[in-house]
């Protein structure tokens, strides 16, 4: 009898130590899912002068804008111009679906949001005056940046 | 009886060393170097008209061509203009800078120009297209 009371005593660590870190791994994976919004595959233009950011803006609607390639890395053409993508946080949109996305942040919270471009260095500046003048300004917007690989 | 009892008692150490590594290995795998991004400000054309009784702003003319950089439409070198703008280091740091891009001017081009602008403490960035 003496024997068994001992074991029921017993605080199982193991099944413990298990669950706790399946709930840390459970925390890390969850907390990471903003970090994977950024589109990585946008070889962003060097700066080598000015400061990187320290610190995130709080509030700010991020532009990818990059060439496509097929599989071969070789430009998509489409009707005698390179295909240019745009997203905003991977989600894929035309040039009137990232102003129609604008306007949708214009009337939430006001024109006042910074727009930063993260635009392939390669994009000749026609389609960024493109994206500004049809997307941007059209909508209102006067807060805009450029993305680049600043210093650390 | 007393083995048992201190068998009992002992941290199940492999099975804990065995968790851990897998967690380190987790993180090795997911970890990611991150891109230090700089954000240069630019300002776009206002399509409001100009005021009437707004002084002349002084301004400072930088055109941006494909691989090529241009003051006041002199062709220079990166360095010439680096060493133009340091030369004049007493400028107004409020004078504005009209950044005139071609339209077949890359988005390096750009963003070199912007860099150096920026570099000398030119905050005030107007950025225009040229119809090339």
């Amino acid at each position: 009898m003496r024997r068994s009371s001992e074991d029921t005593l017993e605080t199982p660590i193991t099944q413990m130590i298990d669950i706790v870190f399946l709930l840390i791994i459970f925390f890390v994976v969850t907390a990471s899912v903003d970090k994977d919004l950024v589109d990585d595959t946008i070889s962003l233009a060097q700066a080598k002068n000015t400061n990187a950011e320290t610190t995130a803006k709080k509030l700010s609607v991020t532009i990818n804008m990059k060439m496509a390639r097929d599989s071969q890395g070789r430009k998509v053409m489409l009707g005698g111009r390179p295909k240019i993508l745009y997203n905003i946080a991977l989600q894929e949109k035309s040039l009137d679906g990232i102003r129609q996305a604008l306007q949708t942040v214009k009337n939430d919270t006001g024109n006042f949001v910074p727009v930063l471009i993260r635009v392939d260095k390669d994009v000749e500046y026609r389609y960024i005056d493109e994206l500004l003048a049809k997307a941007v300004a059209r909508v209102g917007f006067t807060k805009v940046s450029i993305v680049a690989i600043g210093n650390e | 009886m007393r083995t048992r009892k201190s068998e009992a008692l002992a941290v199940p150490m492999s099975s804990m060393i065995d968790i851990v590594f897998l967690l380190l290995i987790y993180f090795i795998v997911t970890m990611e170097d991150e891109i230090p991004e700089a954000h240069l400000s630019i300002n776009l054309p206002s399509p409001g008209s100009k005021k009437e009784n707004d002084s002349q702003p002084k301004l400072l003319e930088l055109q941006v061509y494909k691989n090529e950089l241009r003051l006041r439409g002199k062709l220079m070198s990166y360095e010439e203009i680096d060493s133009f703008f340091k030369r004049f280091g007493g400028m107004d740091k409020d004078t504005t800078v009209m950044v005139q891009v071609s339209q077949h001017a890359r988005a390096q081009d750009l963003v070199t120009a912007l860099d150096l602008c920026r570099k000398h403490g030119f905050n005030n960035l107007n950025v225009l297209s040229i119809n090339d």
